[in-house]
């Protein structure tokens, strides 16, 4: 109890500012997600916040915030890769096109870049196998991704910093 | 033979942003006769025209809708399963984007059948991009037309949720594990309340059984399976993507034929879960009672691994059980480590033999069809490519 006191004496912003009252139990999940997309992230205070604002516990809100793979606790990147490695996308050179985005970015698969531009993360079938590989940024679809396309396609997203052309 | 298009009648001759485009290709026609029937009627006319789901497991869609109108509840409710999230799968992604108001009417059709003033419509979160165009064809339809109200939620990415109890757990706004059963959804389904829920697929053969009559159905198709099956075809082929062809097709013509496979190897029939199928029994005819699921079509030519393809199959399942089951979550780290220790070189014969078990473990106790249907890809490279799990043990 003490801890959700603490809770709602720190009421996170958005907890004042979302659009939608809180309605049902029903709705928890999406509005999970549209926390984390506002604040870039969902932080143990959101997660707490939440919780205090649903009436449910924290370890609720936690157990649906890891569970599904669009969600995620701690800070997330500004742009968010995902590589589909499946396997139709394996048999026409997913790994490739990860490694080259690794290269591109300097990070590795499920890492994120020191000043949070951007993440990646290897991920399971996105259902665009007819133009394999696929790959996503937010909520862009790129089929057919050569490794070759990989930094234009990136460049629209902002300036890429910390990969290995800067460390070279 | 050729396709065969009842599924994707519309795709590619209507304009999916324009309603009047879907009217003047005859939409709307079978909900307004539907309407004039009872429905009972309806619900009859589904059942005889024997449909059966096309998500994978193939139950009698009429049955469903028979038990769930039926049932006593305060509220009865239609899903849309749009989590289409079995590898290799697409063709419910082609038809959301090319005929968004065939599967409204659909779900209507279904919605006049049961009873339900509400249907949802679950979309994987993957497929977040289709969103804007699917709300925005829903809003031109408008629920006076529908006779009913269509609710779009996403899901948030997993693939167990495509499993209906876990669907319904998720649009609960809760983690998506599956539920003990029974209960089933058409007693006991969303909010315990009884719920039909069908996949995208299987809603699209609303609208032309309505339309033309269940014996016109019934003339299409292969005895126990009538009608056609879109599938995803992927892989080592030369033309990628959906194909619609009668139940009881051989895979071959699917395939060969149709997809352009050379040199095939092996096909993997049902996405990671699915059953794969060595080049040598390519007549195989595609029913629900030989190799289907939910359509997904793997061609794999002689270049390619069977231990590497089973290990792709099982990273997938460790990744995405809900741990809610022993065997489904220990199960598939366990058969993870057995195959990476052989593909390391440095397993041993008995591993092969522990593989081999524990598959017939997981396949009679897990769950959920997740785990059950896990070790499908393990168990059918051993049969039929043994030799070279065989050739990875260490010397």
């Amino acid at each position: 109890m003490a801890n959700e006191d603490a809770g709602l004496r720190k009421q996170p912003s958005w907890y004042f500012t979302t659009a939608e009252p809180h309605k049902s139990r029903n709705d928890l999940l999406s509005f999970i997600k549209d926390v984390q997309r506002q604040r870039n992230g969902l932080s143990s205070e959101d997660i707490h916040g939440i919780a205090v604002a649903w009436g449910v516990t924290a370890s609720e809100v936690y157990g649906i915030a890891t569970f599904y793979s669009y969600l995620g606790t701690g800070p997330r990147a500004r742009n968010v890769v995902r590589v589909c490695k499946s396997t139709p996308c394996c048999l026409k050179g997913c790994d490739r096109v990860a490694a080259e985005v690794e290269r591109v970015l300097g990070i590795a698969d499920g890492g994120v870049q020191a000043d949070g531009s951007f993440s990646l993360s290897t991920v399971n079938c996105i259902g665009e196998c007819d133009r394999a590989p696929a790959i996503t940024v937010n909520e862009d679809v790129y089929q057919g991704v050569a490794a070759a396309d990989v930094r234009n396609i990136l460049s629209k997203y902002g300036a890429i910093q910390g990969g290995e052309d800067a460390r070279a | 033979m050729p396709e065969c298009r009842i599924v994707l009648r519309n795709c590619g001759i209507v304009d999916p942003a324009s309603i009047e485009s879907y009217r003047a290709h005859g939409g709307f026609q079978a909900l307004r006769k539907a309407k004039q029937l009872t429905p009972d009627q309806v619900v009859q006319e589904v059942k005889r025209s024997g449909l059966r789901g096309r998500g994978g497991a193939g139950f009698p869609t009429g049955m469903k809708w028979e038990l769930a109108a039926r049932s006593p509840g305060e509220a009865h409710y239609v899903i849309c399963n749009a989590d289409e999230g079995e590898v290799g799968t697409f063709k419910d992604r082609y038809i959301l984007q090319n005929d968004p108001y065939g599967l409204f009417e659909g779900i209507a059709i279904a919605c006049h059948a049961i009873g339900a003033r509400t249907a949802y419509l679950y979309l994987r979160a993957e497929y977040h991009h289709l969103l804007g165009q699917l709300l925005r064809a829903l809003k031109e339809t408008g629920d006076a037309e529908l006779g009913c109200h269509i609710e779009v939620r996403e899901g948030a990415g997993a693939y167990v949720c495509g499993e209906e109890s876990a669907l319904m757990e998720s649009i609960e706004g809760k983690r998506g594990e599956a539920r003990y059963r029974p209960p089933f959804p058409p007693n006991h389904g969303l909010w315990q309340e009884p719920t039909v829920i069908n996949n995208v697929e299987t809603l699209m053969n609303i609208v032309p059984i309505i339309q033309n009559g269940a014996d016109w159905y019934k003339t299409i198709g292969s005895g126990p399976c009538p009608g056609t099956k879109a599938f995803s075809v992927t892989g080592d082929v030369e033309r990628p993507g959906v194909y619609e062809v009668p139940f009881g097709t051989a895979l071959a013509e699917l395939v060969v034929d149709l997809a352009g496979a050379v040199n095939v190897k092996a096909v993997q029939v049902g996405g990671a879960s699915g059953r794969v199928v060595p080049a040598a029994k390519l007549d195989t005819p595609l029913t629900f009672e030989t190799v289907l699921g939910a359509g997904a079509v793997v061609v794999l030519d002689a270049s390619r691994s069977m231990v590497e393809l089973a290990t792709q199959n099982v990273t997938f399942f460790a990744e995405e059980s809900c741990g809610k089951c022993v065997p489904c979550r220990e199960g598939n780290q366990i058969l993870l480590h057995l195959l990476t220790t052989l593909q390391q070189r440095s397993g041993k014969e008995q591993d092969i033999d522990a593989l081999r078990e524990l598959s017939e473990v997981m396949m009679i106790s897990c769950l959920c069809g997740l785990g059950q249907a896990a070790p499908n890809s393990v168990v059918d490279t051993l049969e039929h490519f043994g030799d070279e799990y065989y050739s990875m043990v260490r010397r």
